[in-house]
C-alpha cells in the first residue's frame, strides 16, 4: 500500500480534511490513471450503497418488530437480575462491614494503651478544637491533630423550641467517652462527657 | 430492555437491516440474521454495561453471521472462500457470450461475497453503511489502520478480478 494509494481510499472514503481533499483532486486532474482509479473505486462504492439500500424502503417483519415490542422479562431472567444486583449489594456490604469491624478493632486496640496523662492531653487538645462550630470541620480539626475518634450515631429531633434541628452526636475521642455532642442548626453548642461533665461551647 | 433502549433500536433497525443484508446477500438470510441478532440482544441486554450501543449492536451482527457460518461449514453446508481470486466462479467461466451476459453489476456482487468475512464485513461498514473508519474500528475492535487496510485489500482484490474479467472478455 504506498502513499497515493492510501490518499485515494481516505478521499473516496471521506476521509481527508478539506486540504488534503483539494490535493487529491488536483492530482486526479493531471493524472489519468489516478483518476480512473477513483472512477472504479466510486462505481463499486455507489452499486453497493445503491443494491442495500432499497431494503430500507421496505417494512420490517412483523416477528421481528414483535419480538422487541412485545418483549416481557421471564421469571428466571428477572430473578437473575435481582440476583446479580442482590451480590452487587451483599459485596458492597461486606466490604463496609469489614472497613467498620477493622476501624473498631484498632480503636479499641489503642484505647487499652492510654494513660491519665494522655486523657489530660487531649482534653487540652479538645480545648482547642471546639472553637470550630461545625461539625464536619470539627471532626476534620481533630483528624489533623491525629486524634482518633468514632461517631457511633446520629440522631436528629427536630422538637426543639428554639433550634429547627438539634443533632446528637455520641462519639469517642480515644479513652474519652464524648456521650452527646449537641448541634443546634448543624452548629455545636455543647459537648456531654461520659462522666456528665458539661462543657459549654 | 426498557422501552427508551427498545425506541432506539427500532430507530436503528432499517440500518441493521440492509447491514444484515449486505452480509448475506439474500433478503431472508438478512430477516433471519436480524430476528437471530435481536433475540440475542434481549437475552444479553440487561447485563451488560453498553458504552457505545450501535457499535455493540453491529458487531453483533456482525458476530452472529459469523458464528452462523461456521456452524453451517462445520456441517458441510457451505465452504468459506478465502479471500483469494481462486474460488471466484466468474474468473473460471470461459465462454465468451456467458461472460457478456454476465452484468458487471452482478459481478461486482458477486465478487464482493467471495471476499473474506472480515474483508467484506469492513468494506460494507464502510461503503454501505457509511460508516467513517472510526467508527468502523469501534464497532470490529479493530485499530484504524487495519480498517484502512482492510479496505484497500478489499479493493485491490475486486478491481484486480474486474481487470482480469476484462482480459478474459477481450480473448
Amino acid at each position: 500500500m504506498n502513499m497515493d494509494d492510501v490518499k485515494l481510499q481516505l478521499y473516496i472514503d471521506g476521509e481527508l480534511d478539506q486540504k488534503e481533499t483539494k490535493e487529491v483532486e488536483d492530482l486526479i486532474k493531471t493524472n489519468p490513471s489516478i483518476r480512473k482509479k477513483v472512477e472504479e473505486y466510486r462505481q463499486i462504492n455507489n452499486l453497493l450503497f445503491e443494491k442495500y439500500k432499497s431494503i430500507e424502503q421496505e417494512n420490517i417483519p412483523q416477528k421481528t418488530v414483535d419480538l422487541l415490542m412485545q418483549e416481557k422479562k421471564s421469571f428466571i431472567k428477572q430473578i437473575f437480575n435481582y440476583e446479580i444486583k442482590l451480590v452487587n449489594a451483599l459485596a458492597a456490604a461486606a466490604v463496609v462491614l469489614f472497613v467498620a469491624m477493622f476501624s473498631t478493632y484498632n480503636f479499641d486496640n489503642n484505647l487499652n494503651n492510654l494513660n491519665v496523662e494522655n486523657k489530660n492531653a487531649i482534653l487540652d487538645e479538645l480545648d482547642n478544637i471546639i472553637g470550630e462550630k461545625e461539625m464536619s470541620s470539627l471532626t476534620s480539626s481533630i483528624q489533623q491533630k491525629n486524634i482518633e475518634y468514632k461517631i457511633n450515631r446520629e440522631f436528629v429531633n427536630n422538637s426543639n423550641e428554639n433550634c429547627m434541628e438539634i443533632s446528637f452526636y455520641e462519639f469517642k475521642i480515644k479513652d474519652l467517652n464524648i456521650d452527646e455532642a449537641i448541634f443546634c442548626n448543624k452548629r455545636l453548642i455543647k459537648l456531654k462527657f461520659f462522666k456528665g461533665d458539661l462543657k459549654p461551647i | 430492555m426498557n422501552e427508551k433502549d427498545k425506541k432506539e433500536l427500532m430507530i436503528l433497525m432499517p440500518k441493521l437491516r440492509r447491514y444484515c443484508y449486505s452480509l448475506t446477500n439474500n433478503k431472508d438470510l438478512g430477516d433471519d440474521l436480524l430476528h437471530d441478532s435481536i433475540v440475542k440482544i434481549l437475552s444479553k441486554f440487561d447485563f451488560l454495561k453498553i458504552d457505545n450501543f450501535q457499535a455493540y449492536v453491529y458487531r453483533l451482527i456482525s458476530n452472529t453471521w459469523k458464528d452462523n457460518l461456521r456452524k453451517k461449514y462445520t456441517r458441510n453446508e457451505i465452504s468459506i472462500s478465502t479471500e483469494g481470486i481462486e474460488n471466484d466462479p466468474a474468473l473460471t467461466v470461459k465462454d465468451k457470450d456467458n461472460l457478456d451476459y454476465i452484468s458487471a453489476k452482478d459481478d461486482v456482487f458477486e465478487r464482493v461475497q467471495n471476499l473474506s468475512e472480515k474483508l467484506k464485513e469492513t468494506l460494507m461498514l464502510v461503503t454501505v453503511q457509511k460508516k467513517s473508519y472510526k467508527e468502523a474500528s469501534e464497532i470490529l475492535q479493530v485499530p484504524i489502520g487495519t480498517i484502512m487496510s482492510r479496505i484497500h485489500e478489499a479493493r485491490r482484490i475486486l478491481t484486480k478480478q474486474n481487470d482480469e474479467l476484462k482480459k478474459e472478455i477481450k480473448k
